[in-house]
C-alpha cells in the first residue's frame, strides 16, 4: 500500500512536470509570435524535452526499454515537423 | 484492403498488439511524408508563382490612423504623412521584391537609410518597420505594438513624419503583401543646432533610427480611399512582379491558395489521424487487458492535442 502510494506520487510529479513543459512551450511559442527562429528553437527544445521526459518517466516506472525511448523520439519528431512546417509557412 | 486497414488501425497479434501506424517504421514514414508535402508546396510556389499567397486587405490610411491613435493614447503628437518618406518606403518594398529578400538590409548590403537618401529625405532620425502576409491593417499595427523594438519606433517622440507603403508582389514564389513604415525627423534642425546632431549620432538603428542631415517636406492631403483588386491572374499578366499601392489606396489581394492554410489543413488532418489511432489503440488495449511494453498513449495524445491547438491558433503575418 505504502509502495503504491509512493509510486503514484512519483507518477503524479512526472505528469506535473510534463504539464509544466507543455504549458511553457505554449506560452513561449506565442510570446515569440512572428519570430521564426525563436519559435523553431522553442519547438525543437520541447521535442527534446518530450523524448527525455518519456525515457526518464519509464525508467522511474521500471519498464524502460530503448524501443520506448525511440517511440517518444519519433512521436516528438512528428510533432516538431508538424509545427516547424507551420512556423516556416507563416 | 480491409485487412490492410485493420492492420494499420487495430492492435492484434499480427501487428504485435499495436496499431501498425504507431510502429517505428510507420512513424518515420509519416515524418517523411510531411517533409515531402512541404517540398511539394515549395516547388508549386516556384513553378506557378502567384497561385500560393496570402489574402490581405490593408490600407495606408488605416495603418497611418492606427499608428497615430496609438501615439495619441500615450500623449504623443501625431506623425505627419510625408510623400517623400512614402516614396522611400515604396522603393524599399520594390527592392525587396526585385532582389527577393525579406530583411532590413539587402543581400548586397543596401541599408534602409539608402532609400531615405535616395529620395532626398535627409534626416536627423530615421526608422523602419516591416511587415508581411497580414490579413488586415489592424493585425499589422497590433503585431508591431506587441514587439518592443517596433513599438519603440511607433511610439518614439524623436520622429515627426511618416511614410507608409503597402506593396503586393511575388516573394520566394508566393504572393506577398509587404507593409513598410518609414519614420523620420528632417534634419533642418540639425543644420541649425549642431549639438543636437551630435547627440543623434549616438542613435544607431534598432530596427531603425540613425542620423544625418536635411529637408522638411510639405504635408500631403490624403485622397479618398481607392480599392485595388489583385488576383493571381492579374499578377501573371503583369510583367512587373509587384504592384504598388498609393498613399491612400487599399490593397485587396486574393491569391488562389494560402500556403499557411494549406499546411494547416494537411497538418491538422495528419494530427487527427494520429489522435484517432492513439485513442482506438489505447481503448482496445485497455478493454482487452493486453499487457505490452510501450509508451503511454494518453501522453502521446496530450502532445498531439497541444500540436493541434498551436496549429489552430497560429495566424499569418511576420514582422522584422
Amino acid at each position: 500500500m505504502f509502495f503504491n502510494h509512493k509510486k503514484t506520487t512519483k507518477t503524479k510529479i512526472d505528469y506535473l512536470f510534463l504539464a509544466v513543459g507543455f504549458l511553457a512551450t505554449f506560452i513561449f511559442y506565442f510570446i515569440f509570435n512572428g519570430q521564426q527562429i525563436m519559435q523553431a528553437g522553442i519547438i525543437i527544445c520541447a521535442g527534446l524535452f518530450y523524448t527525455l521526459w518519456g525515457s526518464l518517466h519509464h525508467q522511474r516506472e521500471g519498464d524502460f526499454h530503448p524501443k520506448i525511448a525511440m517511440e517518444y523520439f519519433l512521436m516528438a519528431s512528428l510533432a516538431v515537423v508538424l509545427l516547424l512546417s507551420i512556423i516556416f509557412r507563416i | 484492403m480491409r485487412k490492410h486497414l485493420h492492420n494499420l488501425f487495430v492492435p492484434h497479434h499480427g501487428n504485435n498488439h499495436k496499431a501498425k501506424i504507431l510502429h517505428h517504421d510507420s512513424l518515420s514514414k509519416l515524418v517523411l511524408l510531411l517533409l515531402f508535402f512541404q517540398v511539394l508546396i515549395t516547388v508549386v510556389a516556384r513553378v506557378k508563382p502567384g497561385v500560393l499567397g496570402y489574402a490581405s486587405n490593408i490600407s495606408v490610411d488605416q495603418i497611418l490612423n492606427l499608428t497615430n491613435a496609438n501615439r495619441q493614447s500615450d500623449g504623443l503628437s501625431t506623425l505627419s504623412f510625408n510623400p517623400t518618406l512614402a516614396q522611400s518606403a515604396k522603393e524599399k518594398a520594390q527592392d525587396m521584391f526585385a532582389k527577393n529578400y525579406w530583411a532590413h538590409n539587402a543581400p548586397d548590403g543596401t541599408t534602409p537609410w539608402y532609400f531615405f537618401k535616395n529620395v532626398g529625405y535627409n534626416y536627423l532620425y530615421a526608422g523602419e518597420n516591416l511587415a508581411r502576409d497580414f490579413g488586415d491593417s489592424d493585425s499589422v499595427v497590433k503585431a508591431w505594438m506587441e514587439s518592443p523594438t517596433h513599438r519603440e519606433n511607433i511610439m518614439s517622440g524623436r520622429y515627426a513624419e511618416i511614410g507608409i507603403a503597402v506593396v503586393n508582389g511575388i516573394l520566394n514564389g508566393q504572393e506577398t503583401t509587404l507593409v513598410v513604415q518609414h519614420f523620420g525627423k528632417p534634419s533642418v534642425v540639425a543644420a541649425t543646432i549642431p549639438a543636437q546632431a551630435a547627440i543623434s549620432n549616438s542613435n544607431k538603428p534598432i530596427v531603425a533610427a540613425t542620423t544625418e542631415p536635411l529637408v522638411a517636406l510639405a504635408q500631403p492631403e490624403l485622397q479618398s480611399v481607392e480599392m485595388v483588386e489583385i488576383t493571381p491572374a492579374s499578377l501573371n499578366n503583369n510583367k512587373l512582379n509587384y504592384t504598388l499601392v498609393q498613399e491612400s489606396q487599399s490593397l485587396v489581394a486574393t491569391p488562389a491558395i494560402s500556403p499557411l492554410d494549406l499546411t494547416k489543413s494537411l497538418n491538422i488532418a495528419m494530427s487527427g489521424l494520429v489522435i484517432i489511432v492513439l485513442v482506438l489503440d489505447g481503448w482496445l488495449i485497455y478493454s482487452r487487458k493486453t499487457v505490452r511494453r510501450s509508451g503511454k498513449n494518453f501522453i502521446h495524445l496530450s502532445l498531439f492535442a497541444l500540436v493541434v491547438i498551436i496549429i489552430v491558433l497560429t495566424k499569418s503575418g511576420k514582422i522584422i
